[in-house]
């Protein structure tokens, strides 16, 4: 801030020029737009042919000059030129003769064709006392810059200093503003892709479950009555933020679209993985078990593309089989030769338990993850219970292991049971 | 989560990964590993035997860094995984895109087959 004796020195002219900037500063919100308005208030004010303001990068623990007609971005180490040295020592550096200066560093001249006679470089320093970076004018019109300037620049740099502050404060609210907007567009583009209501299908019980994750994830699922029978479906698309929501999404159009044409379950797995393939960016697919039950025939046929372990109850020796992914993840290529699919033979109480990495890679305070084993011993405990009371018992076992751990990915669960 | 990367005889690069490929560790070298294996556009071989634990995120970095190897006419062969890892990779069919042997001679021998 400008000290009594400084401020005193300024003439009624120099106060309403300051006024005047003070007031423009008021305005932007935008940095570039802010840094054009510092720049040219320097100059006028100063009456310098040139100035500039370099801002610190915490990051890289570098200077950047953001802003300059005739030079793009310049980076320099925190100690170099006068920039440098005025960041390191925090105070300001009136150097008459810039050339006889062995803190000057000639380089940038050489890069912009200009000619630096004299400078004076002050620190910016915000209203919590952080510092933030540094102005600099150079060549006085008429001669160089004396004591009178020095004031001058500080009340300069002080305003400079908060508003540029309250700008790079507004900018990162707005991209937090922004990535919020959009994990809320991706979740909204999931959850609506999910069925509003579950079919009613005589002589089975079925209980879906979808809590998404606080910041990412790209879990779906569908159960869907068709001449054909039940198709049961249940996928998980890799990556973070929107991508994930994006590709389940179009996964799920397309198997719509599959199924409403009424093809079957191998060339429906087939055409959704190969247009996957195609039109899914690189690295991304997604894990996906597709499952068409005849409820007449209590026989579930399905094909699995990286979704496992798919779990079978087995109520009459309460026991659980596991079925591995008959295929690689959905998209992430075209199928050359498709495995035939695999069949359940549902019995009376039996359970297809469908989880997604959500469930198995919860982890609690250790690091540990819920994993298969209380997965089934869940089921070995619950199974003869109603699909939806078994889904109560496997969200409360994971909210008692992951105690008061973040839910980190989706949490999808398909139960499908007999009765 | 480590990675090293060595060039064996004859164009083939070796990338040994070491500690566990969850999300963290995924993330960690994702950028590093996918540049590692498509950069070569040859013959990759993957050392899993310092891998403790896999998850989705890391079956999504070898699928990825897979992918890209091939799409410049290159190819990927993991080898040495302990039990643990090769259970999930074998669940996930992922012997389907990148074949898996059981040491480096039977990697070299896949590349060859």
């Amino acid at each position: 801030m400008t000290r009594p004796d400084e401020a005193a020195q300024l003439s009624q002219q120099d106060m309403a020029a300051i006024l005047a900037v003070t007031r423009g500063l008021a305005a932007p919100f935008e940095l570039h737009a802010m840094l054009a308005e510092v720049t040219a208030a320097a100059c006028a004010v100063l009456r310098a042919e040139r100035s500039s303001v370099w801002l610190h990068d915490a990051a890289s623990d570098e200077m950047v000059l953001e802003i300059s007609s005739d030079i793009a971005q310049v980076r320099v180490p925190l100690g170099s030129g006068l920039v440098g040295a005025c960041a390191r020592e925090r105070r300001p550096i009136n150097v008459p003769d810039c050339y006889a200066d062995a803190r000057f560093d000639p380089s940038v001249d050489r890069r912009s064709g200009f000619r630096t006679r004299c400078s004076l470089t002050l620190p910016l320093i915000d209203h919590r006392a952080q510092f933030i970076g540094v102005m600099q004018v150079l060549n006085k019109a008429g001669g160089v810059f004396d004591r009178g300037d020095e004031a001058l620049a500080e009340a300069l740099a002080a305003q400079c200093g908060v508003a540029l502050s309250r700008v790079r404060m507004t900018a990162a609210l707005i991209e937090a503003e922004k990535v919020q907007r959009e994990l809320e567009l991706a979740r909204e583009l999931q959850q609506s892709s999910l069925p509003a209501t579950l079919p009613v299908v005589a002589g089975y019980d079925m209980h879906a479950t979808f809590l998404p994750a606080a910041l990412t994830g790209g879990d779906t699922y569908d159960l869907a009555l068709t001449e054909q029978g039940l198709w049961v479906v249940i996928g998980d698309a890799t990556g973070h933020g929107i991508a994930p929501a994006l590709s389940v999404e179009r996964m799920h159009a397309m198997l719509r679209m599959a199924l409403a044409l009424g093809t079957d379950l191998e060339t429906t797995f087939r055409r959704v993985n190969d247009q996957l393939a195609a039109t899914l960016p690189a690295g991304h697919f997604v894990t996906a078990f597709i499952g068409l039950l005849d409820p007449a025939a209590h026989r579930l046929r399905f094909i699995s593309g990286g979704q496992s372990p798919i779990l079978h109850w087995h109520a009459a020796d309460r026991r659980c089989s596991l079925h591995k992914a008959g295929s690689f993840p959905m998209g992430a290529m075209p199928i050359v030769a498709l495995r035939p699919a695999v069949t359940i033979d549902f019995a009376p109480g039996d359970v297809l338990a469908l989880l997604t990495d959500g469930v198995y890679e919860q982890e609690n305070g250790r690091a540990e993850q819920f994993g298969l084993a209380r997965v089934e011993a869940v089921l070995g405990q619950h199974a003869d219970t109603p699909a939806a009371d078994l889904a109560g018992a496997f969200l409360s076992a994971l909210r008692t292991f992951a105690d008061s751990q973040l839910q980190e990915d989706d949490v999808t669960m398909v139960l499908l049971k007999r009765r | 989560m480590d990675m090293a990367t060595r060039d064996l005889e004859s164009d083939v690069r070796c990338i040994a990964l070491t500690g566990r490929l969850d999300a963290p560790g995924a993330d960690h070298i994702d950028t590093a590993f996918t540049a590692a294996a498509v950069a070569s556009g040859g013959a990759v071989l993957v050392d899993l035997s310092g891998v403790s634990f896999i998850a989705s995120m890391g079956i999504r970095l070898l699928i990825a860094g897979a992918r890209g190897l091939h799409a410049k006419g290159g190819q990927m062969v993991l080898f040495g995984a302990q039990p643990l890892v090769y259970t999930v990779l074998d669940q996930a069919a992922l012997d389907q895109i990148i074949p898996l042997a059981g040491t480096q001679q039977e990697a070299l021998e896949r590349l060859a087959a």
